[in-house]
């Protein structure tokens, strides 16, 4: 992606120009949505409604982006941070229903393996997608453990294959600190998934 | 065999593909050469590693989806009228006013402290002033009208002169001043 280009569109949207603006989404958003996938506990819906949240924070924002850094270290900031508020105000939101209506905890008692399974004449292989929806499971268990922090720096090295320098500078962190955030998270997640190791 | 606890940290920056300093990488690797416990666990955590991505993926963003998701926000942004080269309005902020406010009282209250300080002297005086006679109060208080009477004094002194000018009693004759000498030259009447 030839830099000249990106800060051209990046000039054209600041000015208000609508096709810089969609030529910037087009570009982005998937890897957006990739982030938002992640990091919205990988509930696809979720997932689209937070990348376009945070494509419009980019957006609304534009004026704030100084040029110091690339402009994808400044979105990825941006996304980063929109995920996070819509993972906090959706926590604090479930908190408040389950604390006033806990009837509803038994409700949700359902085995999302079984629920997520394909339906027979999809001519897959049944055994693999179990594991596959098992490990699936497995992980996302496993990214709930862990903090918010290492949860955020472990999805944006594995999945983003993002650096630790460029993680440091889409959360605002120290590079120390992504450091031992993501020696604790893979820590956690190797002993929490072992058993899938092996295999 | 187990891998070793001391190569814990380069064994998960190499997983991670962030060994980047040459000489630690060439120690690492000499040492996989040698041990079967780091090599192993390597091998496990590389491959944890590769699973856990492929169970994280998403699933792919339609064609339909993406269109959806762009054309979506750049009516939200053209609807919400936002232009992004013009900062957004600032929002009002309590503490700095609060600050501000207090600066101010803090200013005021100094200048009238200091205004008190400054008219002590003033005070002094008063009080000097009401420690003087009585004599001396009166003189002050009617200053204008005792230099009024000196003057009205000096006029009449001035009037009472008689035509001939203020000459001295030896240079007036003798019959206009009303004395007359005697052999000795004494003055009598």
């Amino acid at each position: 992606m030839p830099s000249a280009d990106e800060d051209e569109l990046v000039r054209r949207a600041r000015e208000n120009d609508p096709a810089a603006v969609d030529q910037l989404i087009r570009r982005y958003q998937k890897k957006v949505y990739s982030i938002a996938y992640q990091m919205s506990g990988s509930d696809p819906e979720d997932a689209r409604d937070c990348a376009q949240e945070a494509l419009i924070q980019v957006f609304r924002n534009l004026a704030r982006f100084e040029g110091r850094s690339r402009f994808s270290t400044w979105l990825y900031r941006v996304v980063v941070n929109t995920c996070l508020d819509a993972r906090r105000r959706r926590r604090r939101w479930l908190q408040m229903i389950f604390t006033r209506r806990p009837e509803k905890q038994d409700a949700v008692d359902t085995d999302p393996v079984l629920d997520n399974l394909p339906a027979p004449e999809d001519g897959t292989d049944p055994v693999s997608n179990v594991s596959g929806e098992e490990l699936k499971r497995d992980v996302t268990d496993a990214m709930r453990r862990l903090s918010d922090k290492q949860r955020t720096v472990f999805q944006l090295k594995v999945f983003q294959e993002m650096s630790i320098p460029e993680i440091a500078a889409a959360t605002g962190m120290a590079e120390g600190t992504v450091k031992s955030h993501l020696f604790r998270a893979t820590q956690s997640v190797r002993d929490q998934l072992r058993c899938w190791a092996e295999i | 065999m187990q891998a070793c606890r001391n190569q814990n940290e380069i064994l998960m920056l190499d997983a991670l593909g962030e060994l980047n300093d040459p000489r630690m990488r060439r120690e690492w690797e000499n040492h996989l050469k040698t041990c079967d416990g780091c090599r192993r666990e390597r091998a496990s955590m590389l491959a944890l590693l590769g699973r856990v991505k492929d169970a994280g993926m998403p699933p792919e963003l339609s064609a339909e989806q993406a269109d959806a998701m762009a054309k979506t926000i750049g009516w939200k942004l053209r609807n919400e009228r936002i232009k992004p080269f013009q900062e957004t309005p600032r929002r009002f902020r309590f503490m700095p006013v609060l600050a501000a406010a207090c600066a101010v009282i803090v200013v005021v209250l100094g200048g009238y402290r200091l205004q008190q300080h400054l008219s002590v002297p003033g005070n002094e005086m008063e009080m000097s002033a009401d420690l003087m006679l009585p004599e001396d109060l009166e003189i002050i208080k009617n200053y204008d009208l005792l230099k009024d009477m000196d003057t009205i004094e000096k006029l009449m002194h001035v009037v009472d002169i008689p035509d001939n000018g203020p000459g001295t009693e030896e240079d007036a004759p003798e019959e206009t001043q009303g004395m007359l000498r005697d052999e000795n030259g004494k003055k009598y009447a």
